[in-house]
C-alpha cells in the first residue's frame, strides 16, 4: 500500500530525512521509533502533505500512485489520515460541523451522497461511546479547551469516523495517562483491518504493548537504521537507542 | 481660495438655487435650520483625513465638487429588483425611497397596529412638525471637544449637509408600550443620474416612547453607474424601558460612495441593539453615535464588514455613558480580501458620574491577502474608577496550522478557508435576536464567501 523509496527531505535547507526506505502492506501495523530529532514527525508531515518540507530526492508510492503529487486534502480523500501529535484548536467551528464536513468531502469524492445530519449524529454517537467520550464533544469547538487526553481521543474519534486506509499516528500516546492510553489503544485496535495499514510513530515501547506491531523500525539521523519484529521495541526499551545507533 | 472652501462653496451655490424647492420650504423653522446647516457645512467643508474622526477615509478626495442633488428617478426600479433585499417570507412594514424620495408605489406599509406611525417626512411636516423640530433642532450644536478647548464642528459636516439638502425620508413614531408585529423595513435605493455625479440625502427619524419595542431594518442598495453618493442620516430616540433593534445592510454598488450616520439617544432602562453589515459601496463609512443619557441604558453595537476588490470601508462608533449603570457591548469584525482596506475607530467615553458602567469593545480583522489592509483604533475614555471596562483589537491572517488540519481531514482548501472565515465572523450573525434577519444576513454572508474565497 505504501512504499517510501530513498526519501530525502529538508526544511529551510536543513536536511532532515536522508534516504528513508519503508514498505507497508495493507493489514499491517508498522511502528516507527527513534530518538528526538530523528525525523519521525517530519516523516508523518511529509506523508500528509504539509507545506514547508522540501523533497530533495526519492518518492512515495501510495497504492502505486505518486503520493507527493497530491494536495493534503486530496491525500485525505484517498484515505491517508494523520493523527496529529498536537491536535489544532479551531475556535468557532463545532466538532460536529468539522467532522461532518470532512465525512462529506470524502463521501462526495467517492461518488457517494452526503450523509444527513441525523445519520451522521447516530454514527458519531456510537463511536463516541466506544471511545468513552461524552456527547458534548460534538457541540464543543474543535479541540478548544480539550485536555491533552481529550484531544488525542478526538483524533482517534476522527479516525474511526473517517475510516482511512492508511493511518499515521504521530505520538498518539504522548500526554496520556495509563487509563486513557488503554482506551485510545482499544480504539485503534478496533480499526485494525485487513484493508487498512497503520504507521505508529512513538518514542516509547509502552503504546506497543497495547497495539502490537507487525514490524518495528528505528529511525535515526533521518534514516531507518534497523527493522525487526515486535521484540525490537522491547530491546530498545531495555537498552535505549544508543546501542542501536552505535551498531548502525 | 483653497480646495475645501471651493468645494463647499459649490454646495452652497447649489443650495441657494434649490432651497425654495426643497420639501418643507413653507415652514420658517425648517428653512432656518437648513440655511444654518448649510452655513456650518460651508465653514467645515467635506471632512479630510486631517479631521481625527475621518482619518481613515479621505472624503474630500472621493467626493466630486460638482455633485448635484439626485432627483426622484422614476424609471428602472421594479419590485423584482427590491425583492432581493426582502426578509422573505417574513412580512414587513416597508417603505421604499429612491434617491431619498419616498416611493409609495413601491412601498407596502400593510396594516399598522394602533399607536404605530410610519410615514414619509413630507406627510410628517403636516402631521407632527413639532416632533421633527424637537429632534432636528438639537443637531445645530453638534461639535467635538478638542484638547485645545476648541469645539470642532468639522466631524459633523456630512450631517449638516444632509440637513441642508434632505429631500425625503421616513418618520417612525411608536406610542408608549406598543410593539409592531413585524419589522419596519426602510429600503433606500440610489440610482445614478445620467451623465453627471449626484448625491442623495436619505433621512430617518425613529421616536420610541416609553416601553415601546420595534425592529428597524434599513437597507441601502442601488444601481451601478456614474459616481453616486448617498449621505444618509438616521436619528433614533429610545424612551424609558423601550427597546429598538436596528439592523443596517450597506449593500450599495461599487460605483457608489456611502456615508451613513446614526445618532441614538437612550433614556433610562432602554435597550438599543445595533447591527451593521457592510459589503457594498466603493467607499463607505458607517458612523454610529450613542448618548446613554440616563441610567441603566443598554447598548449593543455589533458590526460585520466584508471588503474585497478595491473597496474602502470605514467604521466609526462613539458611545457616551452619561449616567450610572449603563452597559455597552461592542463587537466589530472585518474580513478584508484582495486590495481592499478597512478601518475601525471606536470610542466609549464614561463620564465622571457614570459609575457602575460596563463597557466592552472588541474589533477583530482578518486579512485574506498580502495586499489587503486594516486599521483599528479602539478607545476607552474613563473618567471615574467604579467601572468595568475592557477593549481589544486584532489584525491577523488565516491560521495556516488550522487550515492544514482541516485539509488533512479531506476538506479542500476553498472550503477550509470558508470554514475558518465563518468561524471568525459567523457567530456575530448567528447571535442576532431576530430569526428572519439572521437568516437574511447568513445567506448574504455565505454568498460573499463563495464568491470571495
Amino acid at each position: 500500500m505504501l512504499q517510501i523509496c530513498d526519501l530525502h527531505t529538508s526544511i529551510d535547507g536543513k536536511s532532515i530525512l536522508r534516504g528513508v526506505n519503508l514498505s507497508v502492506q495493507a493489514g499491517e501495523v508498522h511502528a516507527v521509533m527513534g530518538p528526538n530529532g530523528s525525523g519521525k514527525s517530519t516523516l508523518a508531515y511529509v506523508l500528509s502533505g504539509r507545506d514547508g518540507y522540501q523533497i530533495d530526492k526519492g518518492q512515495i508510492l501510495y497504492n502505486g500512485n505518486n503520493l507527493l503529487e497530491l494536495s493534503p486534502d486530496a491525500r485525505a480523500r484517498e484515505g491517508v489520515f494523520l493523527a496529529f501529535q498536537y491536535p489544532v484548536e479551531i475556535p468557532g467551528v463545532a466538532n460536529a460541523t468539522f467532522l461532518r464536513t470532512a465525512v462529506n468531502a470524502i463521501r462526495v469524492s467517492r461518488g457517494q451522497d452526503e450523509i444527513s445530519a441525523m445519520a451522521f449524529l447516530k454514527e458519531a454517537r456510537a463511536k463516541l461511546k466506544q471511545l468513552k467520550m461524552s456527547e458534548d464533544v460534538l457541540s464543543r469547538q474543535v479541540n478548544v479547551g480539550f485536555s491533552g487526553g481529550e484531544k488525542k481521543r478526538n483524533e482517534v474519534l476522527q479516525m474511526a469516523i473517517l475510516e482511512p486506509r492508511l493511518a499515521i499516528l504521530d505520538e498518539t500516546d504522548s500526554g496520556l495517562d495509563i487509563d486513557a492510553l488503554k482506551i485510545v489503544a482499544d480504539g485503534i485496535n478496533r480499526l485494525r483491518d485487513a484493508d487498512r495499514a497503520m504507521l505508529v510513530i512513538t518514542h516509547y515501547q509502552r503504546l506497543l504493548e497495547y497495539i502490537v506491531p507487525d514490524q518495528v523500525h528505528v529511525l535515526a539521523n533521518g534514516k531507518i537504521v534497523r527493522s525487526g519484529g515486535k521484540e525490537l521495541a522491547i530491546e530498545l526499551e531495555e537498552n535505549g537507542y544508543a546501542e542501536v545507533l552505535e551498531a548502525s | 481660495m483653497n480646495a475645501i472652501t471651493e468645494n463647499s462653496n459649490l454646495f452652497a451655490d447649489l443650495f441657494i438655487n434649490l432651497k425654495d424647492r426643497l420639501p418643507g420650504s413653507s415652514m420658517p423653522w425648517l428653512v432656518d435650520l437648513r440655511s444654518s446647516a448649510m452655513e456650518r457645512f460651508r465653514q467645515c467643508g467635506i471632512p479630510t483625513s486631517r479631521v481625527e474622526e475621518w482619518k481613515y477615509i479621505n472624503l474630500s478626495r472621493v467626493l466630486k465638487s460638482n455633485m448635484l442633488l439626485a432627483g426622484p428617478t422614476v424609471d428602472g426600479i421594479k419590485r423584482e429588483f427590491l425583492e432581493t433585499c426582502f426578509l422573505d417570507p417574513t412580512p414587513c412594514h416597508r417603505m421604499v425611497f429612491v434617491n431619498g424620495y419616498f416611493r409609495p408605489d413601491l412601498s407596502e406599509l400593510g396594516v399598522l397596529p394602533t399607536g404605530v406611525k410610519v410615514s414619509s417626512i413630507e406627510s410628517s411636516f403636516a402631521d407632527c412638525p413639532a416632533m421633527l423640530e424637537e429632534h432636528w433642532m438639537g443637531l445645530e450644536s453638534l461639535t467635538e471637544n478638542r484638547l485645545s478647548g476648541e469645539s470642532d464642528p468639522k466631524p459633523h459636516a456630512m450631517v449638516a449637509l444632509n440637513t441642508a439638502f434632505m429631500s425625503g425620508g421616513a418618520v417612525v413614531h411608536l406610542d408608549r408600550n406598543v410593539s409592531p408585529d413585524a419589522p419596519i423595513h426602510l429600503v433606500h435605493v440610489s440610482v445614478p443620474e445620467n451623465g453627471h455625479s449626484a448625491m442623495s440625502h436619505p433621512r430617518t427619524l425613529v421616536v420610541a416612547d416609553d416601553g415601546a419595542r420595534a425592529t428597524i431594518f434599513e437597507t441601502f442598495i442601488g444601481k451601478p453607474g456614474e459616481g453616486h453618493c448617498s449621505n444618509s442620516f438616521s436619528q433614533l430616540s429610545v424612551g424609558s424601558g423601550a427597546r429598538i433593534c436596528h439592523y443596517k445592510h450597506q449593500n450599495e454598488p461599487i460605483s457608489t460612495v456611502h456615508i451613513g450616520t446614526s445618532h441614538v439617544k437612550l433614556a433610562k432602562d432602554s435597550t438599543y441593539n445595533s447591527f451593521v453589515f457592510s459589503n457594498g459601496g466603493g467607499v463607505s463609512r458607517n458612523e454610529i453615535r450613542v448618548w446613554s443619557e440616563e441610567g441603566r441604558a443598554n447598548c449593543l453595537l455589533d458590526g460585520v464588514y466584508l471588503a474585497r476588490g478595491e473597496q474602502r470601508m470605514d467604521n466609526w462608533t462613539r458611545v457616551d455613558h452619561m449616567a450610572p449603570s449603563c452597559t455597552t457591548h461592542e463587537v466589530y469584525k472585518g474580513v478584508i480580501a484582495d486590495s481592499a482596506r478597512a478601518s475601525f475607530q471606536g470610542k466609549i467615553r464614561v463620564w465622571p458620574n457614570a459609575i457602575k458602567s460596563d463597557a466592552r469593545q472588541l474589533n477583530n480583522n482578518l486579512l485574506l491577502s498580502e495586499t489587503s489592509e486594516a486599521a483599528s483604533k479602539p478607545e476607552l475614555e474613563i473618567l471615574n474608577d467604579d467601572v468595568q471596562c475592557a477593549h481589544g483589537s486584532t489584525i491577523g491572517d488565516l491560521d495556516e496550522t488550522a487550515l492544514f488540519y482541516l485539509r488533512a481531514r479531506g476538506i479542500n482548501e476553498t472550503k477550509a478557508r470558508a470554514l475558518l472565515i465563518d468561524a471568525f465572523v459567523g457567530e456575530i450573525i448567528d447571535n442576532l435576536a431576530d430569526v428572519p434577519v439572521r437568516k437574511y444576513f447568513r445567506d448574504i454572508f455565505e454568498t460573499w464567501l463563495l464568491e470571495t474565497v
